[in-house]
């Protein structure tokens, strides 16, 4: 019983130093990304998402990444309207576990 | 020559400013352009991506028939027009590190000089451009319509980027602005040397034209 109790309390705390939940990323490849100027109306979606931590945006790679908040999500359908509306076409998109600072850091094009 | 094929390019085909009449989805676009002859400022709302809707007001300097300079056509009183303008963008090309957009408008305005008031003054205009992070092409033709007078405003414009901008960084372009009124009243067309600056929501674009007199536009977006 001892054991058991020490167990669950021990859980919780095992879980939250594991690494973050896959796939909390979202890479979108983004067609049409040439004027930072015009592309504000992007961040500015994405930001007013519930799901959304953070955004990287780099016209270098032709990428928006969102970074999601712990057990939310966006569906892959939801970031195509989003970027429809925003004016821009979603060419690929993938989940990956990447921080967006490793992102930020990579060598560009 | 060069000068006026482009700027008769920019007549014939759908036009583009220095700015898009449509920034992005639910924000407010405002412009101040200046030119020697010619002051606009305009402010859009898009509520879609694919539409804008708002205003403006151009103020023409009064031109007289004496000739000389880059005017001709006869002689005319400064003119205010107030406007109301839907824009439609009816057709992005989005492909890998490039964008194509045409645009097209339509509204009603009233002009006032010194001769006469007219009200219900329609105008319509489109614009074209295409750019990669390097380039920048773009046509525009504008018009104001009413029985006694109308004014056409075209302009054409080449960009090229000293170096590729990152989204968060500071954007620069050189450009080669080519701009002429037809119409009611003439200007024969006008080269002008600019700088184009943005970064973030600010736009800012000016330099002096062939008569070495300033040319510039300030858009901001809220």
């Amino acid at each position: 019983m001892r054991a058991i109790r020490f167990l669950l309390v021990l859980l919780p705390l095992l879980l939250a130093a594991a690494p973050g939940t896959p796939g909390r990323t979202l890479e979108m490849r983004v067609d049409g990304m040439v004027c930072a100027y015009c592309m504000q109306g992007i961040e500015k979606k994405f930001r007013s998402l519930g799901a959304t931590d953070d955004i990287y945006i780099s016209l270098e790679n032709g990428l928006v990444a969102v970074r999601l908040k712990p057990g939310q999500d966006i569906s892959e359908r939801e970031a195509r309207t989003l970027l429809q509306d925003a004016g821009y076409s979603l060419r690929s998109v993938r989940r990956t576990d990447q921080p967006l600072a490793a992102l930020r850091a990579r060598p560009q094009p | 020559m060069l000068l006026r094929v482009a700027v008769a390019l920019a007549v014939l085909l759908p036009g583009l400013a220095a700015a898009k009449p449509i920034a992005f989805q639910d924000a407010v676009a405002t412009s101040f352009e200046y030119r020697p002859w010619m002051q606009r400022v305009e402010s859009y709302y898009t509520p879609d991506v694919h539409l804008s809707l708002g205003g403006g007001f151009l103020h023409l300097d009064a031109v007289s028939a004496s000739g000389g300079g880059h005017h001709h056509g006869g002689s005319q009183p400064s003119r205010d027009i107030g406007y109301l303008r839907l824009n439609v963008l009816a057709e992005r090309w989005n492909l890998p590190q490039a964008q194509g957009n045409w645009f097209l408008w339509g509204g009603l305005g009233a002009a006032h000089d010194a001769a006469r008031s007219a009200m219900l003054v329609p105008n319509f205009g489109s614009q074209f451009d295409f750019e990669t992070r390097r380039l920048y092409f773009s046509a525009r033709t504008d018009w104001h319509y009413a029985f006694t007078f109308r004014e056409g405003d075209h302009q054409v414009q080449f960009a090229v980027a000293p170096y590729l901008h990152s989204y968060d960084g500071l954007a620069t372009w050189i450009v080669l602005d080519g701009h002429a009124m037809t119409g009611s009243v003439r200007h024969d067309p006008v080269a002008a040397l600019l700088l184009r600056f943005f970064w973030h929501r600010v736009w800012l674009e000016g330099g002096a034209d062939q008569n070495g007199e300033f040319v510039g536009t300030l858009m901001f977006t809220l």
